[in-house]
């Protein structure tokens, strides 16, 4: 199955690039394995993401404190973006 | 009555009588108000009265800091000002970072009110207790950026002098004051401060904010500047302009004047294309260890040599708004605006729209002067802002602002996106819902801030999903409250969590500061400034049916993108404005209940 993957912002400058599409075996995944696909072929880092970022699954937000609960399918697209703040 | 924070005292200058007056701030107003926005809309509520012109003699504008400007700690930069508005015709409350906040509590004075109107060109100089009104005809006439070349000998840095420019001669509604690269920004103060014949006003301050526990107090700032530096790395990475990749992903961007939330040209607009191509270096308002603003430069084209530091809401009026995908523009763009002392969101907004009727042959090529005003048109935008600033052919019906507009046009009022006679600012509330109540409810007219920004609880929290309807009123309501007394303690909101200033207050940086322990009271206090403010609208007659959203936000579903096919329809709005209204203790009207004022102890001034 194919995922398309988006970086925003210091994601993006930490993982080197804006997208990416991984690759997975099988129809279906947890959002752990995108995380260690992505820590094994990019310099981002999933850690960091689940202490602070947002997580979006076809743009809708998920739990990315629990990646083992997220379940992800062929096509889907996640993006990382740092938490929003007003200002 | 308290031991640090407020110097007690603020100057009123009377400008045709050339009369300053040091008069004392009563200690129950400050318990009650804190100072900044509040405490500028009690002196408000009690001396402008309701049918008063915005560029008359009787307009008055009211400068408060609060305890915490100018004290030794993080980011304590913030002045707050309260007007009648030219653009929205009623209350006004605005704020600004940079120097002059800080410097008029170091020259000994938490405020200052202007009144009447000065029988020539004036500038005002501050020095301490030295206070002159002097000749300003040599700055007449000049833009923002000369004005500060050359008061410059008169204090330390442009961060100390506010002034407005030629905008502000003009009369244009939206035209703003300066504060160096600051503003404050929306509703017309410059236009306001230029009707009194007052062209800036300079000050330098020698002493210093008392403060009640000093070693505690710099303790709690430490605390503070270590929690913001973790917290808003990103603010200092990217500022404001972080938003624009992610709204866009939201379907939240507007774009070609809220024609959909997704603008096509986001990628050459964005933070990250920002960073790479245009970015020079940071700045920093008062002791603020974030130093969000990005200070950009453009380096080739046919903007080369512009310099400017765009906010998120900048990029996305001139720029989404405006369909303009060119970021040297945007540089270009605000840095005229930020010269000729206009607000960039206003003016992005009304170009917007006049792009919006030129492409329905609304507004003719004749009047344009031959000026394709098309969306996308980078170069017919920043002329716009110049024949706006100098009253130049369409520019001159434009300067007037939406309400006349609205007015003159009223087959299109559905397209003019304001609020109150305030545009709004650049989130579509179709793809957050609260959003809808932030631009209905706020105070100064359709503002992100005063209004309440809630989309950060709409998108992580799970009971405030952002297209759900039920828990909005009371959500909003919170986030005003929060914002109430934030803008009254003289701080940005940026790092306001480092000292625990959130929804559920905590910490004793304030305490430690005044001697009083304002933490339990703060919500309250945040809850009666909405709730003054509200009784000010009331006498200016704003009531529910001023509340509502422009017409495309509740008939038009958004065409594409994460929000694709939402609306905010007359019956979701209604049901959310009910909630909000049952949370705040108002009628159906939106007029305060005589119980909730008795509760925030301002029934008196029902």
């Amino acid at each position: 199955m194919e995922i398309l993957v988006k970086f925003f912002l210091n994601y993006q400058e930490e993982a080197g690039i804006d997208e990416k599409i991984i690759k997975i075996p099988g129809d279906k995944a947890k959002l752990e394995q995108v995380y260690s696909c992505l820590e094994r072929s990019t310099d981002f880092n999933p850690e960091k993401v689940q202490k602070e970022g947002i997580v979006l699954l076809n743009e809708r937000v998920v739990n990315n404190r629990k990646p083992k609960k997220v379940e992800v399918k062929d096509g889907d697209n996640i993006s990382f973006m740092p938490m929003v703040s007003g200002g | 009555m308290f031991e640090g924070g407020y110097l007690g005292q603020y100057l009123r200058i009377n400008l045709k009588d050339k009369d300053i007056e040091v008069e004392e701030v009563a200690p129950e107003w400050q318990q009650k108000y804190l100072g900044g926005r509040g405490l500028a809309a009690r002196f408000y509520y009690e001396e402008i009265e309701s049918d008063t012109e915005p560029l008359s003699r009787e307009n008055k504008l009211i400068f408060f800091t609060g305890p915490l400007t100018g004290a030794p700690g993080p980011a304590t930069t913030k002045i707050g000002a309260a007007t009648k508005s030219p653009e929205t015709r009623q209350y006004l409350c605005t704020n600004s970072g940079g120097e002059f906040g800080p410097h008029l509590k170091k020259a000994g004075y938490d405020g200052i009110i202007l009144e009447d109107k000065a029988d020539k060109p004036s500038y005002i100089l501050i020095k301490d207790d030295q206070i002159e009104i002097r000749d300003a005809e040599e700055l007449w006439g000049k833009t923002t950026f000369e004005v500060n070349e050359i008061l410059q000998e008169e204090v330390q840095q442009p961060e100390q002098i506010l002034s407005c420019g030629p905008a502000a001669e003009n009369g244009v509604v939206c035209s703003c004051l300066q504060i160096g690269d600051r503003s404050l920004g929306r509703g017309g103060t410059g236009a306001v401060l230029a009707s009194k014949n007052v062209k800036a006003i300079a000050v330098e301050g020698s002493g210093e904010v008392p403060v009640s526990e000093p070693d505690k107090f710099k303790q709690a700032a430490r605390e503070a500047i270590s929690y913001v530096r973790d917290s808003k790395e990103n603010h200092t990475r990217y500022g404001t302009a972080q938003y624009t990749g992610p709204m866009n992903e939201f379907g939240a961007y507007p774009t070609r004047n809220f024609q959909t939330g997704v603008f096509e040209g986001v990628d050459t607009i964005r933070a990250e294309h920002m960073k790479e191509n245009y970015f020079k270096k940071n700045k920093a308002c008062h002791r603020c260890p974030v130093a969000c603003a990005q200070y950009c430069e453009v380096q080739e084209g046919k903007y080369q040599g512009a310099k400017s530091d765009p906010e998120y809401e900048t990029i996305g009026t001139l720029g989404g708004m405006c369909g303009v995908d060119n970021f040297a523009a945007i540089v270009r763009g605000n840095e005229l605006c930020d010269e000729l002392g206009i607000d960039t969101m206003s003016v992005g907004a009304i170009i917007a729209l006049a792009m919006e009727l030129y492409e329905k042959g609304e507004i003719t090529p004749e009047e344009t002067g031959g000026l394709k005003l098309e969306f996308g048109n980078d170069e017919a935008m920043v002329k716009m802002i110049e024949k706006i600033a100098y009253r130049e052919g369409l520019g001159d019906k434009l300067a007037e602002g939406m309400l006349q507009l609205a007015e003159e046009m009223p087959e299109h009022e559905d397209i003019m996106m304001h609020v109150k006679g305030l545009p709004l600012a650049a989130y579509d509330p179709r793809a957050f819902y609260g959003n809808a109540l932030t631009y209905g409810t706020s105070s100064r007219g359709a503002c992100h801030n005063v209004g309440g920004w809630s989309i950060r609880a709409e998108l992580l929290k799970e009971e405030h999903d952002r297209f759900a309807v039920a828990g909005k009123g009371q959500l909003l309501k919170s986030i005003q409250d929060t914002r109430g007394y934030i803008d009254s303690l003289g701080i940005c909101t940026v790092v306001r969590s480092g000292y625990g200033f959130t929804a559920e207050p905590e910490g004793r940086a304030l305490e430690y500061l005044t001697g009083y322990n304002f933490t339990p009271e703060l919500m309250e206090i945040g809850e009666r400034v909405y709730t003054l403010e509200r009784l000010i609208l009331n006498r200016e007659g704003r009531y529910r049916e001023d509340d509502m959203l422009p017409g495309r936000l509740r008939k038009e579903k958004l065409p594409e993108g994460q929000a694709e096919g939402h609306v905010i329809s007359d019956d979701i709005y209604n049901q959310m404005l009910d909630e909000y209204f049952s949370a705040r203790g108002w009628d159906d009207e939106g007029r305060p209940t005589r119980e909730r004022l008795k509760e925030l102890d301002i029934a008196h001034l029902q």
